[in-house]
């Protein structure tokens, strides 16, 4: 199992590492996934997100290649700007979901370690113009910095002015002596930061942000799937289990139906101009429910759709939950049943998302 | 399903169409509306509205519905979802009233 550069500090922390696309992922820290909630939530959370999948995209024609092979806009990206979007096999199914960076004369597209593989088949496939693609996963460390008052980490670090940092866009910095990508992009609905530093600096990094910010608290990754149900935040792993379009699942803002080509875009523009066969849709109840407990959806008795993703919020004190559901069902606001072992629970559906997060709140000064 | 349910979704229906109408038209968004999904941020990461789009949004929706919006109650602005949730129980509010 490949060991994160900054494996040693999580593991000082109490972390529980889990095996993830061969990496050794930090689950949770001794502080347990109810504390780093609350850390995320109320202050600031910072976990290690190395695994994540980078490659780097240059030569004449990259830009190109990679609008042909996303579904957002790559043509219009302005430097120093991200593109978060998707990639669709030609029946018009999820790949991954991706960031696209565009870093001046190069480009840096980052994707969930899972799916590398088959991103980069995607961007061989379409590479008919020789541009080079090559995979940086290892030569950097992924720092992920979110909470309402996450923001004052980048100022104290690389004396930035955060305010003029907007969301999805970067800069390049130097922290720990190492040049640097520090992005404002979050996962969890707080301010959120990912810090990609060369791996040989990642550590002093790391140290150096504790430091200056003893309110910063190491975190797992186990507790972000949770904290993205919350703000409905897309989850590739939880949301699409049996390869739901990306219509089905909301995602159409991740889509620029203008674009003249993409791989998918024939079946996804059928399919939008068809209707909806269902739709993603969140709910809650009011009683906890045990993971893999919640199936069918019903309707006095009728199955009209299934349960994904689902979890006990603490900050909403109920049971949160997506679902698909038929047409004409998908809809807030309707009391239906869920199935379980123990029987039929009442759910409603409701607008996402479940919690507003704190940083919406917060004045940045 | 119960008649109270269609009906339910039928107003639901009908509220996010024009909803969604006013903002492709005021924000002259260049979106058809089955491109544009309910639960999506109107802010940040979704459709990426700024402040001077939100004034524009909000003028339209009181101007189509004839009232009067919170601008301080920033739950309403979520989602389309969202502002429809809030025009659904300004309709019950003013109902009881009647």
């Amino acid at each position: 199992m490949f060991k994160s550069p900054l494996h040693d500090i999580f593991s000082a922390a109490g972390a529980v590492f889990e095996e993830r696309a061969g990496y050794a992922v930090a689950q949770h820290t001794a502080a347990g996934i109810d504390a780093e909630a609350e850390m995320i939530r109320g202050s600031i959370g910072i976990w290690d997100h190395s695994d994540l999948g980078k490659l780097r995209i240059t030569g004449h024609g990259a830009r190109e290649l990679l609008d042909r092979t996303v579904t957002g806009d790559i043509d219009g990206l302005p430097e120093n700007s991200i593109r978060y979007t998707l990639i669709l096999n030609e029946s018009g199914h999820i790949v991954s979901d991706v960031q696209v960076y565009n870093n001046f004369d190069e480009f840096l597209l980052t994707c969930t370690a899972l799916k590398k593989d088959e991103v980069l088949a995607a961007l061989n496939a379409a590479n008919s113009e020789g541009v080079t693609i090559e995979d940086v996963t290892s030569k950097y460390a992924a720092i992920c910095i979110e909470g309402p008052e996450a923001w004052r980490i980048p100022s104290a670090l690389a004396d930035l002015d955060i305010r003029s940092l907007r969301l999805l866009t970067f800069e390049q910095v130097t922290v720990a002596g190492a040049p640097s990508l520090l992005s404002r992009i979050g996962y969890c609905g707080e301010y959120g930061y990912v810090l990609l530093i060369p791996v040989d600096s990642a550590a002093e990094a790391l140290r150096q942000i504790l430091e200056q910010t003893p309110q910063a608290k190491l975190c797992g990754r186990a507790i972000q799937d949770l904290l993205r149900l919350e703000v409905r935040s897309f989850n590739l792993m939880k949301d699409v289990p049996k390869g739901e379009s990306p219509l089905q699942a909301g995602l159409h803002w991740m889509i620029n139906f203008q674009k003249p080509e993409f791989p998918g875009r024939d079946a996804i523009v059928a399919e939008k101009d068809n209707g909806l066969a269902r739709k993603l849709v969140a709910f809650e109840c009011s009683a906890p429910v045990r993971q893999n407990h919640l199936d069918v959806v019903r309707d006095e008795g009728d199955p009209i759709g299934y349960i994904v993703n689902y979890d006990w919020s603490e900050r909403r004190g109920k049971t949160i939950g997506l679902a698909y559901l038929n047409d004409p069902y998908g809809w807030p606001g309707l009391d239906l049943l869920a199935e379980t072992p123990g029987g039929l629970i009442p759910i409603r559906t409701v607008s996402a998302p479940f919690i507003q997060a704190a940083s919406n709140r917060v004045q940045v000064s | 399903m119960t008649s109270q349910m269609k009906l339910a979704i039928e107003r639901r229906s009908e509220l996010t169409a024009k909803v969604k109408n006013i903002l492709i038209d005021r924000l002259s968004l260049k979106a058809e509306p089955n491109e544009i999904t309910e639960d999506a941020p109107l802010f940040g990461m979704g459709l990426a509205l700024d402040s001077i789009d939100a004034l524009v949004l909000i003028v339209g929706i009181e101007d189509e519905f004839d009232i009067s919006l919170n601008t301080t109650d920033h739950q309403i602005y979520r989602s389309i979802n969202t502002l429809v949730d809030h025009l659904i129980g300004t309709e019950a509010a003013k109902a009881t009233h009647v």
